[in-house]
């Protein structure tokens, strides 16, 4: 009887390792590969070949390789060609998306984090420079509230809303002190319940329809659907914004509460 | 061939009389002008030759201008020199389509920034006779094979329909089973219908004809979508071929062919060439257009692709490098010139191994690509200057060109080392007395704070999709327990609701009645008259109440019918229930012999159990279909 349990107990323990744990990045067959050219692209970088580092980290990221510390180097190999001085425009907002995607994948990840404080600075910096007006841009309530939480954790309260909902109008029925208790939960859930239900939504809706990218070029300005321009101030190279839906070499852009069309060439999008 | 074209060529002869000597100031230039005929039929070609000689100085843009009625079908020029004289012989070809006195403008030439002209020519142009055009004198330049490479022009109706006799011009590839047009039409051919972005798709126009034809007018193919490179050095002079379309034979001229390398990906349109002909019997019907062909391209496949591969470049290359000087001074620069040799779609610029210590500027391109054997070959060359900021033995490490190789359908990578450079140090005199200079700005480090590269993969968990992944389990998954629950507390309520109605369902006058008539059935199987009359009145007084809401017992038999009646039940019905009640109570009250047999008549029973039995029934079941109030 024990050794079935067991045996039951390892054989759920693999699934859900199966079905939670993810599998490693480098588990499948190309990542061999992409391995090789990531350290190649390190070495190049160590030994400040920041061309060569560049061509190894953008065909992993063509490849579809993703991985933090690839991103993370990415972004140092634009650093490094900014810092000889052969730059060229756009390398500061490459450098930033590179470090971008490198947070967004690891959250965690301070020197990330910092490195893009530093371009994001430096960009300030040479704005200035050129009497350039810094602009600052919050994000909408709406997606503030959205992504205090991600979709997951939205989505797992949602559930639990709804079972205790459930459960409080089963205990409403009985008599006595369950009827008190159920009295108070059933609404009580159902009112996260009406709260948690859109909120979910939102965030899948977003998950599924937008993708964060990063400007790489000096500056881009929106424009209507038909390519007039909207107004307002132009978009900064390295500003973050949540990228749509594409129409041939346009693509949907929210920046702040400003949205808008750019030139897809301008923006490069983060993450897999 | 295009007006275009045309220029350029003469152009080209007219430069080459260009003087060493810069502006040189001399006489001016002798001009004569001729025409081959004064008189000539509509439709009938004729030239106009401009002579021109110089001592010195530059020609440049003969022209020609004709009257409305004349069109200009070809040009050429040939140049001569001797001691001291140079020159330029220009012949125009033209054909007037109206008959008249014309007076064509003298051709004219630029020289030394002035435009000479030659005295008017008269022409009189007559109708047609009918007769065979005139092919031109020996003395023209588009025929005389004295006169060197003139533009060759295809000789408007000198060729004849094609007969069946094979002549050693087929070209059974040209073969086509049918034709959109029995006696002219234009075709587009594509080598090939899929190709990736960069890789040479060779197109050929063509047009098939049966009788001979001159082109008036012609628009290339657009090719928007293409970079293109014409393959053929004289187009229209390709020499006729036959082809069969149908059961027709029919001359087939190569027009153009262009290498056309896609510049993205998706279906791309070639776009039609347009031509305008002149020949017998198309009358207004004279405009042609080839297909519009689609290519569809895609990128090289993304799986092996080298780093740094850039989209576009596809063909077969090799890399050669030089360096000079390999020894330099600190601060000075070297040239790198990085030659990059095959056939396809030549990169526009290359990867250099920039790193920190070597600048590489801007470099100077120079090309020799053409089209070879159909392929657009050649190398194209590019010159950097490397200022090396450091010194000692500095490598330059190796320049990689990775591209598409359509005939192998794999990536491959052109490389050249480049070697290093031995560089001097050079040691700045600094004076101890100067003052000392003021920090650049532009030098402090505004990275300095970021770490150095990352050298392995750390462990990482890829972004995965949510627990429930992508459908519309989660939504199910949420709806799902206050569903069950609401569906619970439905199916029991429902449940008690039945069990109600049942209960009341048993205790209905209708369901009463029914019972009372199996009652009355048992009663009649055993004999016993007076609990059968008993269960037949019992049902009926039941059937009254269900349909009529009238508690019927209470009633007096004599009553019965007019109560009924105003309760809604017609007269007949009425009555008739009137009589079984009575029946009914007649038999149950009557004294009947224990032997008397079943089924005997009662004295005022009105007829038998079994009759009264059948009525009963029957009115149970009238007074059922009505409906109670």
């Amino acid at each position: 009887m024990i050794v079935r349990c067991r045996a039951c107990i390892a054989a759920l323990a693999t699934l859900l390792a199966l079905v939670v744990l993810p599998a490693p990045a480098l588990a499948d067959p190309a990542a061999g590969a992409a391995q090789e050219i990531f350290q190649r692209g390190a070495e190049a970088l160590r030994r400040g070949e920041y061309g060569a580092a560049i061509d190894a980290f953008e065909a992993l990221a063509d490849q579809g390789f993703v991985h933090p510390d690839a991103s993370y180097n990415r972004g140092l190999a634009y650093v490094m060609r900014v810092k000889a001085h052969a730059d060229r425009p756009g390398d500061l907002g490459r450098a930033a998306a590179a470090f971008e995607e490198a947070w967004l994948l690891r959250p965690g990840d301070a020197e990330a984090d910092t490195a893009l404080d530093l371009v994001r600075a430096e960009v300030t910096r040479r704005r200035a420079r050129k009497s350039k007006d810094v602009v600052d841009v919050r994000p909408t309530l709406d997606r503030v509230i959205v992504g205090l939480a991600s979709e997951e954790a939205w989505g797992i309260a949602a559930l639990a809303a709804s079972l205790l909902f459930a459960v409080g109008l089963v205990l409403r029925r009985r008599a006595g002190r369950p009827h008190v208790i159920g009295s108070v939960l059933a609404p009580t859930a159902l009112t996260a319940l009406v709260v948690l239900v859109p909120l979910t939504w939102g965030a899948r809706h977003l998950r599924l329809t937008t993708r964060p990218g990063v400007v790489v070029v000096n500056e881009v300005y929106l424009a209507d659907e038909d390519g007039r321009p909207r107004g307002g101030d132009p978009l900064p190279e390295a500003a973050t914004v949540e990228a749509g839906e594409r129409r041939g070499s346009m693509i949907h852009v929210r920046w702040g509460a400003a949205v808008g069309w750019v030139p897809a060439a301008n923006v490069r999008l983060i993450g897999p | 061939m295009s007006a275009r074209r045309f220029g350029a060529a003469v152009g080209l002869g007219a430069a080459l009389l260009a003087p060493r000597s810069g502006l040189a100031q001399g006489s001016q230039p002798q001009l004569s002008a001729k025409a081959s005929a004064n008189q000539v039929e509509v439709g009938e070609p004729f030239n106009i030759e401009l002579k021109v000689a110089i001592d010195q100085g530059a020609l440049a843009d003969p022209e020609l201008r004709v009257p409305a009625g004349f069109t200009v079908v070809g040009q050429s020029s040939i140049q001569f020199g001797s001691r001291g004289k140079r020159g330029v012989n220009v012949t125009w070809q033209l054909v007037a389509q109206r008959a008249g006195h014309f007076s064509i403008a003298g051709p004219s030439v630029t020289w030394n920034n002035r435009r000479f002209s030659t005295s008017p020519i008269p022409i009189e142009v007559v109708a047609g006779s009918g007769r065979a055009p005139k092919r031109p004198g020996m003395n023209s330049p588009f025929v005389n094979p004295f006169l060197g490479p003139g533009i060759q022009i295809p000789w408007q109706f000198g060729e004849e329909e094609p007969d069946d006799e094979p002549d050693g011009r087929e070209a059974p590839d040209l073969n086509l089973p049918s034709g959109p047009d029995n006696w002219i039409f234009l075709r587009a051919v594509a080598d090939k219908k899929s190709a990736v972005i960069g890789e040479q798709v060779t197109l050929s126009f063509y047009i098939y004809h049966k009788p001979a034809f001159r082109r008036e007018a012609a628009r290339d193919a657009p090719l928007v979508d293409f970079r293109h490179v014409p393959l053929l050095t004289n187009p229209g002079s390709e020499p006729d071929l036959r082809a069969k379309v149908g059961k027709d034979w029919f001359h087939v001229q190569l027009l153009d062919k262009i290498a056309a390398f896609p510049l993205r990906e998706g279906a791309l349109h070639t776009g039609s060439l347009w031509v305008r002909l002149l020949a017998p019997r198309l009358g207004p019907y004279n405009e042609r257009e080839t297909e519009d062909l689609v290519i569809n391209v895609t990128e090289p496949p993304r799986q092996g692709k080298p780093p740094g591969y850039r989209s576009g470049d596809v063909g077969q290359f090799s890399l050669t490098a030089m360096v000079q000087p390999r020894q330099i001074d600190q601060g000075s620069a070297a040239a790198v010139t990085i030659k990059v040799s095959g056939s396809g779609n030549f990169p526009e610029s290359l990867r250099v191994p920039e790193r920190t210590g070597v600048e590489w500027l801007d470099p100077e391109k120079k090309e020799s690509i053409g089209p070879q054997a159909g392929v657009v070959s050649g190398f194209r060359s590019f010159g950097y200057v490397v200022r090396v900021k450091e010194s000692g033995n500095v490598p330059l490490g190796s320049v990689e060109l990775p591209y598409w190789d359509p005939a192998t359908k794999k990536y491959e990578v052109a490389r050249v080392d480049l070697g290093s450079l031995s560089v001097n140090p050079v040691t700045k005199v600094v004076d101890p007395k100067a003052p000392l200079p003021e920090p650049d700005p532009s030098a402090v480090n505004p990275f300095a704070a970021l770490g150095g590269p990352r050298m392995a993969l750390s462990a990482f968990a890829a972004p995965r999709t949510p627990l429930w992944g992508e459908g519309r389990l989660l939504w199910l998954l949420v709806g799902a327990p206050p569903l069950l629950v609401g569906l619970r507390f439905a199916a029991s309520s429902s449940a008690r609701r039945l069990r109600a109605r049942r209960a009341l369902d048993r205790e209905s006058p209708s369901a009463l009645a029914a019972l009372a008539l199996r009652d009355a059935e048992e009663a009649e199987a055993k004999g016993d008259r007076k609990a059968f009359a008993g269960a037949i009145e019992r049902a009926l007084h039941l059937a009254i109440e269900a349909a009529t809401g009238l508690k019927s017992r209470g009633v007096l038999l004599a009553d019965l019918p007019g109560e009924l009646a105003s309760h809604g039940l017609s007269r007949e019905l009425s009555e008739e229930i009137q009589a079984a009640l009575a029946a009914c109570e007649s038999l149950r009250f009557e004294p009947v012999s224990e032997d008397a047999p079943q089924g005997s008549t009662a004295p005022d029973a009105g007829g038998s159990v079994a009759e009264l039995g059948a009525r009963g029934r029957r009115l149970v079941s009238e007074l059922q279909r009505i409906k109670a109030p």
